[in-house]
């Protein structure tokens, strides 16, 4: 991980801590002036973010890390964040919590506490607290703890400037939590067998003590000492007669409850609109139409807007009519008639198809997406959506969970399939990145495939999204049952409904959208230069005469069809623009363009996406996938071309 | 094993194969040695593994009479069993796999602490402090609630 700025590398770093969604991308934005996603979604800020603030004159390296629920790691995420604690000598640690969630805080604070190292808390989200009749006296908590504490409103920068006096006054807690005897045995025990780190060994021994094998994997100690530790730990949970993380947590929370009955002041207020929007958006029966609602204002937006409007305005008008002809006008008072000339602007031209189809098909579809998804991820909608089609997942051997990756999936598949880490279990992860790859199209395909099946009707409609759907369902169901390993509990946190801030916003489509940029062009320049030196060598012909049983026989296609589909090799959306291309052209009939459709719906997305399986689930994994993926299209596709022949449907 | 036909008992690893069976040494059924019942040996047979993954019995609640005593002697009912809107106080979460009871307890559910369920579908979700939460029904089925009304409710 690279420093952003010149911040000398062994100056202890301060680190932000805390629950998921108490604000910290937000306060660590403000401090550094670097931008990081901020979201609503528990567990979106998977990737650490490092930075440089200046208090008082003096640069230190200041470091964001994903949300925990405590210091004792459940999932990947935490491991990052307890492994940053652990390698940071003499490092800081800011704590931000959600005022009205002090309770939870509060939970992190006394574990943070008993780490030793210096500590100062920062009550975020003052103001939604207020609003809810909560109030907490933060001298007075201060005051208990033996640490610093300041209010804040970090999205109107309220009170943010006291952070730097915040990290100078930062201490060593004063406030321990006294547990049962058997535990506080087992600690002094253990205490003595562990090596020197960043962190207090008895903060270490209690955390050993909760079961966190990783961290006993990290330790490397000898065998004789784990065996030591396992001892130790098993006495331990005999005498309390409970699993002692539970014990251990239970005597914390014991001691949080008395601290807020001495710091919290409760006023009885009227329930918030928003708090009554977040209730039905959940609602059985009413939580129906706001998602239909959603997702009609989602189709509208990014696939009829986006994809048309914008799409038509930018491809037709700018580049059909002034940037290609000026462009070719260009090259060819420039070039020889020739190969490069060919190359730039001919039929698998650079400027035409690379730049126009990144530029001018893809960048306003994605744009439009992103933006509306950065609005459903701030407003606290997703996870809601989350809780409404749980069932569905289920079915499919998932949970709410595993809707997030989904639904990202219909912007990029590639960023939904890095996404697949905030699920639990490594089934589940792989379960999402196979249905991800299989059925789940990226918003520049959904555009070209909607423009397409727009103009073919409802029944075509149908058909085509009933055969996706159903794909999904019955691969999930089967890979639910075959895959081997276990889907985790279903425990996700609904944050409150909040008014998304514009300025969030917009950082952050922009962000995205220059991620995908950075990512789309070099792709589609790579994937056109292929095509043009296929067609060159006239591999090409060849491909499509080898092809052409399975395109032509099987799937019932014309033999130009294969063009689409080879390029959709290297890009499921650039596939399916030849696609439409062709149908454009007439040569299509219905039956045709819905069979072509699904193959390639069906199809592995693109090159980058197969590489980014490699990435996360190494190259058995992909392979694995993609074995499953392309028959499976080509099996499928041919089994519908066949039923509506045979039945003689007509679209 | 227990005979699905017949019910009568019996040891696999004792059985002796028929003299005259025509099937190999890579059968992997096992015959009943009262009726002659055929059932698979599920762990000789990968592909009859596979179909019984795909299609899984259905299993029975092994504690049913722990449930039963937790209701008539310690009058604990699960929080699935409670009206919505309710707040009522934790009893006993006994029933829960050590990492499950870890991850709820860090955001505040423990035996004592009040909670509120909110709904039950489309997923249940319940309430403690100022935290929303969203759970499958087989976790609130494993919540043991004391069932008289919260002190504090309206």
């Amino acid at each position: 991980m690279d420093y952003q700025t010149t911040t000398a590398i062994d100056d202890p770093p301060v680190i932000l801590v805390g629950n998921p969604n108490v604000g910290k991308s937000v306060i660590f934005g403000a401090l550094t002036g670097r931008y990081v996603a901020v979201s609503n979604y528990p567990g979106t800020t998977v990737e650490v973010a490092r930075g440089a603030f200046t208090p008082n004159g003096h640069s230190r390296p200041l470091i964001d890390t994903p949300g925990i629920q405590s210091i004792v790691p459940f999932s990947d995420d935490e491991r990052v964040t307890r492994d940053i604690l652990l390698d940071n000598q003499s490092a800081i640690v800011v704590q931000v919590i959600d005022t009205k969630n002090l309770r939870r805080g509060m939970l992190i604070a006394l574990e943070l506490a008993e780490t030793g190292l210096p500590l100062a808390i920062c009550l975020n989200m003052a103001d939604e607290a207020e609003a809810r009749g909560i109030r907490v006296d933060a001298p007075r908590l201060a005051d208990l703890l033996g640490v610093p504490v300041i209010s804040t409103v970090a999205t109107q920068r309220a009170g943010l400037s006291g952070i730097s006096g915040l990290v100078e006054e930062a201490q060593t807690a004063n406030y321990a939590t006294v547990f049962a005897e058997p535990i506080e045995e087992a600690v002094t025990v253990i205490s003595q067998l562990l090596p020197e780190t960043a962190i207090s060994s008895r903060s270490l021994a209690l955390m050993l003590l909760a079961g966190d094998e990783s961290l006993l994997e990290r330790l490397g100690l000898s065998e004789y000492d784990e065996s030591l530790i396992e001892e130790a730990r098993e006495g331990a949970e005999q005498a309390v007669g409970q699993p002692l993380r539970f014990a251990i947590n239970r005597q914390r929370l014991q001691r949080a409850e008395a601290i807020l009955d001495a710091v919290i002041a409760r006023t009885p207020v009227k329930r918030s609109v928003a708090a009554a929007l977040g209730q039905w958006a959940v609602h059985p029966v009413v939580g129906w139409p706001i998602l239909l609602l959603v997702l009609y204002a989602l189709y509208r937006f990014v696939g009829v807007f986006g994809a048309g409007t914008l799409v038509d305005l930018i491809e037709s008008r700018l580049f059909g009519e002034l940037i290609n002809p000026w462009l070719t006008g260009i090259v060819n008072q420039l070039t020889p008639p020739g190969l490069i000339r060919d190359f730039l602007v001919g039929e698998y031209g650079l400027f035409p198809v690379a730049l126009t189809y990144s530029f001018a098909i893809v960048l306003p579809i994605v744009g439009t997406f992103f933006l509306a998804f950065s609005l459903l991820e701030d407003s606290g909608y997703l996870p809601r959506l989350a809780v409404m089609l749980d069932r569905a997942f289920r079915w499919m051997g998932l949970n709410g969970k595993a809707v997030l990756p989904m639904i990202l999936g219909l912007g990029c598949d590639t960023m939904a399939t890095m996404t697949t880490r905030i699920l639990e279990t490594r089934k589940e992860r792989i379960q999402v990145t196979l249905l991800l790859a299989l059925g789940v199209p990226c918003s520049a395909q959904l555009g070209v495939i909607l423009g397409m099946i727009a103009g073919l009707g409802a029944a075509a409609t149908a058909i085509w999204a009933g055969v996706i759907v159903g794909t999904l369902l019955v691969v999930g169901y089967l890979s639910a049952r075959l895959l081997p390993g276990e889907r985790s509990d279903f425990i996700l946190e609904l944050p409150p409904m909040r008014l998304p801030a514009l300025g969030n916003i917009a950082l952050k489509t922009a962000a995205r959208m220059e991620w995908y940029l950075k990512e789309v062009v070099p792709v589609f320049v790579v994937g056109t230069a292929a095509l043009f030196v296929l067609d060159r060598l006239n591999i090409l012909g060849l491909l499509q005469r080898l092809m052409s049983p399975l395109i032509v026989g099987w799937l019932g296609l014309p033999a130009t069809v294969t063009d689409a589909f080879l390029v959709g090799f290297l890009r499921r959306d650039y596939g399916a623009a030849g696609l439409f291309a062709i149908a454009r052209d007439g040569s299509l009939d219905t039956v045709q363009i819905v069979v072509s459709l699904v193959v390639i719906t069906l199809f592995m997305p693109c090159i980058a996406n197969l590489l980014m399986i490699v990435k996360e689930y190494g190259g058995r994994t992909a392979i694995a996938v993609t074995a499953v993926v392309f028959p499976l299209a080509f099996l499928i596709g041919g089994a519908l071309n066949f039923i509506l022949r045979a039945f003689a449907v007509v679209l | 094993m227990q005979c699905q036909l017949c019910g009568y008992e019996f040891e696999v690893t004792s059985l002796v194969c028929h003299t005259n069976c025509p099937l190999g040494s890579h059968c992997n059924l096992i015959c009943c040695p009262h009726c002659g019942y055929q059932a698979v040996d599920e762990s000789r047979s990968k592909l009859a593994g596979w179909i019984g993954r795909i299609f899984p019995a259905r299993a029975r609640p092994e504690n049913a009479g722990d449930r039963a005593r937790k209701v008539m002697e310690e009058k604990l009912v699960p929080l699935s069993h409670i009206p919505d809107g309710a707040e009522v106080e934790v009893g006993t979460l006994d029933e829960m796999p050590a990492r499950r009871l870890a991850r709820l307890s860090v955001f505040g559910l423990l035996p004592g602490s009040w909670v509120t369920l909110v709904q039950r579908t489309p997923a249940p979700v319940i309430r403690i402090g100022e935290t929303e939460l969203a759970l499958s029904t087989e976790i609130l089925d494993q919540i043991w609630v004391h069932p008289e009304a919260s002190p504090h409710a309206p």
